[in-house]
């Protein structure tokens, strides 16, 4: 018999659940009891933290969870600080769930005082924060491979870039590496800040979100030269990825995920890979994704660990820490 | 004039019930955590974020911006009355506005405060409406070297703040000091921070100053041999002669404000700093700074308020945000679906006038509210202080522990309450080392980012012409008292 599309569509959306759901069988289901914890290491009103919210949003709204869930801002260190209460209050506690993304990976690497994802168990990521390379709208440079032919025949780290955090820094690491040229990285507090430093004229390129720009792209005050993805974004499609243009930079994206704390049991971290995968494949979820202009990346369990594994391993020797 | 057109269509918008009933309930909320230490107008929004979702974007923005002027007039309540600055911006007016209440003039100084917020306000709304543009634009010649060399020029007139010139430069070095702690912003590495989880953010702003100026004159009140006597409220309001005093300094305070607001990276803080150093500076009589100058209060309150419409000026004509607050405003744009860029002012041209006239009709609700409400909260200095210091206290502490639920803050905010006290006993002045604090992370960021541009040459600085004019201010700053000193010795001699 063949399949009808509607069962294809039923396998489709197991699929990511299917993956681990092994153990599971062996026990029985686990569901929340009391109030949750949702713990976001980092400010109310920063990305991170809105990530949260709209999370938390459709888990109420859903019903997804038959217990209410307390938000709890511990703000501080790079995550640091919201995963060191972790780690003092939450060993092994199914209630708490905890947000995590690149800069909790990033902050141990720097300061091997701090210590962030070896507390927790990561349970699955939602989504991949894109970085791309823009200029101002009346430069010379029509694309990347234009870019990078100019940088070359100046002295080294005569173009300069403004950035606005240390994930920005990392990717034009990536981009220098890949075409062999250097540039000149000034680091700012905001991508905002960073993009007034461009529109002033005071550097060359920015590298950056493209949320934080798109506004100056539609009116033509910036132009963007290149993504490093495999694919055109659907809301930039005229901008070419780097590979397009013969430049063999690797994906470099920023992650965002959910987690448990560390020593907790099976059941429990599938029971909230389980709510995740819900969340993720919301209307309500997908539209912040496609407003925010990132990538929708649903990776669970043992997959993401590898993922994050991987991540290290480009993290450290961008940052030039080997382990 | 489409000015006029666009603003009539403007208030049509506002005037609607609903969008009123948002700029009072903005106003109103932007009071209340504009007077609590701890809980700042950006933290508001984003709480408040989440409740707007499906809402009208217009409406949202207009609660959003009422908060964020609204917590400018709330932070000076505390200043005043009790000394605990509720908002950064809010550190100067506790130094004369405090004075005055000691004095039984909390009513004149709230009442100042509230009016120069009223004018400054307005004037710079109207700024915003005629200028947003063009001073964005301008904004944008500011890259490192300005900033640079702007803050140097902040730095040598800290001098002028307290009363020894020698004790003021040695708080604001140690205040720069302290800025030094944590996570280095250009390279992501900790400094001074000894392994301390809690260090890695550095010492923050609301608890050096809330422990300097609340706790400090909480524990020095209370080591007094004889208990401070119970001050008699005399006037509610300023009298015809202290108004006098203070129309100059809330139009200087207006303008000052405006301009620094407009600045990204810089904000109601520093503007309020700049106000009271050109206020003492300008003044014919300095010596009255520091004990109960109407002066004090009336420029930095108005600066602060300035600052608030000013750093709207970026976000709404170049998409840029000028401060923490309007970072978030401008998130919320984005999440309503509304692209903030040069493209605003033609693209969402209702919602950008209906929020700029709402504007005007918030600063008159804040006039109505606070003036009678000055009067009622001075009555607060009727009781004894020794009931009024155990719930200080409890404000102090409450405050510092609500912004990021730490502990650790908590035993800094007592470490620097007692260095507050003995600061006060020996007579050095805290605000020097408070701005130190403030402008020590843009001072170090600035010069590492010129220097990386310049690939190491500080000719930069002097090659630019903003940034060397501005550090030819400084110079002229440090050396006129030399010069003045020596063509008068040598007149004598």
């Amino acid at each position: 018999m063949m399949p009808t599309r509607r069962s294809l569509l039923k396998t489709a959306a197991a699929l990511p659940l299917a993956t681990g759901t092994f153990a599971a069988f062996a026990q029985t289901p686990w569901v929340p009891t009391r109030e949750v914890e949702f713990v976001v290491p980092f400010a109310v009103g920063g990305g991170a933290d809105l990530l949260a919210r709209i999370v938390h949003k459709i888990i109420q709204d859903e019903k997804l969870v038959p217990v209410p869930i307390a938000l709890n801002n511990r703000p501080g260190g790079g995550g640091a600080t919201g995963l060191g209460y972790v780690t003092a209050r939450k060993i092994g506690d199914p209630h708490t769930i905890i947000l995590v993304n690149g800069t909790t990976q990033i902050t141990p690497i720097l300061n091997p005082a701090a210590k962030t994802l070896s507390e927790v168990r990561p349970v699955m990521n939602v989504m991949l924060d894109d970085f791309v390379l823009f200029v101002r709208g009346d430069a010379p440079w029509k694309n990347a491979a234009e870019f990078v032919a100019d940088a070359k025949t100046k002295p080294p780290k005569s173009l300069a870039f403004a950035t606005g955090g240390t994930t920005d820094i990392m990717a034009i690491t990536v981009f220098a590496k890949a075409t062999g040229a250097e540039y000149n990285a000034l680091n700012f507090n905001s991508g905002g800040e960073a993009l007034t430093q461009l529109l002033g004229g005071h550097v060359q390129a920015c590298m950056g979100n493209p949320l934080e720009f798109m506004g100056h792209l539609q009116s033509k005050a910036v132009r963007a030269l290149g993504v490093f993805r495999d694919n055109r974004f659907a809301a930039l499609p005229d901008v070419p990825t780097m590979k397009e243009q013969g430049i063999a930079a690797p994906n470099f994206q920023m992650w965002r995920g959910m987690a448990v704390p560390r020593g907790t049991a099976d059941a429990p971290s599938l029971y909230w890979e389980g709510v995740f995968a819900k969340v993720v494949a919301t209307p309500a979820f997908k539209a912040y994704i496609a407003e925010n202009i990132a990538s929708e990346a649903p990776i669970p369990g043992a997959a993401f660990e590898r993922f994050l594994a991987d991540q290290e391993k480009l993290y450290r020797e961008l940052l030039g820490k080997p382990a | 004039m489409s000015v006029v057109y666009d603003l009539a269509a403007g208030f049509a918008g506002a005037m609607t019930p609903w969008n009123l009933l948002m700029c009072f309930a903005g106003v109103f909320a932007g009071q209340i955590v504009g007077a609590l230490p701890g809980i700042g107008p950006s933290s508001a929004i984003a709480l408040l974020l989440p409740l707007t979702f499906g809402a009208d974007p217009t409406s949202a923005i207009i609660l959003f911006a009422g908060i964020y002027y609204g917590a400018q007039y709330g932070g000076t309540l505390t200043s005043v009355l009790i000394s605990v600055p509720g908002e950064p911006s809010s550190v100067m007016t506790s130094i004369d506005g405090y004075q005055m209440a000691l004095q039984g003039r909390a009513g004149a100084a709230l009442g100042i405060a509230a009016i120069g917020s009223f004018i400054a306000g307005t004037l710079s709304t109207i700024g915003l409406m005629l200028l947003a543009p063009p001073m964005a634009k301008a904004a944008l010649a500011f890259g490192p070297p300005e900033y640079f060399a702007l803050v140097v020029l902040g730095l040598t007139a800290l001098a002028a703040v307290g009363g020894s010139v020698l004790k003021g430069l040695t708080t604001g070095m140690f205040g720069l000091l302290i800025s030094t702690i944590g996570i280095d912003q250009q390279t992501g590495v900790a400094r001074f921070a000894f392994d301390q989880i809690w260090l890695l953010d550095g010492v923050g702003f609301i608890v050096l100053s809330v422990a300097l100026f609340g706790v400090g004159e909480v524990l020095s009140s209370a080591g007094m041999a004889t208990p401070r006597p119970i001050t008699t409220v005399k006037n509610l309001l300023p009298s015809r002669a202290e108004w006098k005093q203070s129309r100059m300094p809330i139009l200087r305070g207006s303008v000052i404000g405006f301009f620094v607001g407009v600045l990204p990276a810089t904000g109601a803080t520093i503007a309020s700093f700049l106000a009271y150093i050109v206020e003492k500076k300008v003044a014919k009589d300095p010596s009255r700074f520091g004990k109960g100058a109407i002066e004090g209060v009336a420029g930095p309150e108005s600066s602060n308020n300035a600052a608030a419409a000013g750093a709207m000026v970026p976000m709404l004509a170049l998409g840029v945000p000028g401060s923490g607050t309007t970072a978030i405003i401008l998130g919320a744009l984005i999440m309503f679906g509304v692209r903030p860029g040069p493209e605003l002012f033609e693209k969402n041209a209702t919602l950008v006038w209906t929020v700029i006239a709402s504007m005007y009709i918030g600063n008159v609700i804040l006039l109505i509210m606070n003036l009678p409400l000055a009067g009622l909260f001075a009555q607060l200095l009727r009781v004894p202080y020794s009931w009024l210091y155990p719930p200080i206290l409890a404000l102090c502490v409450a405050g510092v522990y609500s912004q990021a639920n730490s502990i650790e803050d908590v035993w800094m905010l007592i470490g620097f309450g007692a260095l507050g006290w003995a600061m006060m006993r020996y007579d050095w002045p805290a605000a020097p080392m408070i701005l130190g604090l403030v402008l020590g992370t843009i001072f170090e960021n600035a010069l590492r980012q010129s220097m990386t541009l310049s690939h190491g040459s500080a000719a930069i600085f002097f090659t630019r012409p903003i940034s060397a004019v501005l550090l030819a201010c400084a110079a002229a700053a440090v050396l006129a008292p030399f010069i003045y000193k020596l063509a008068t010795s040598r007149r004598t001699a």
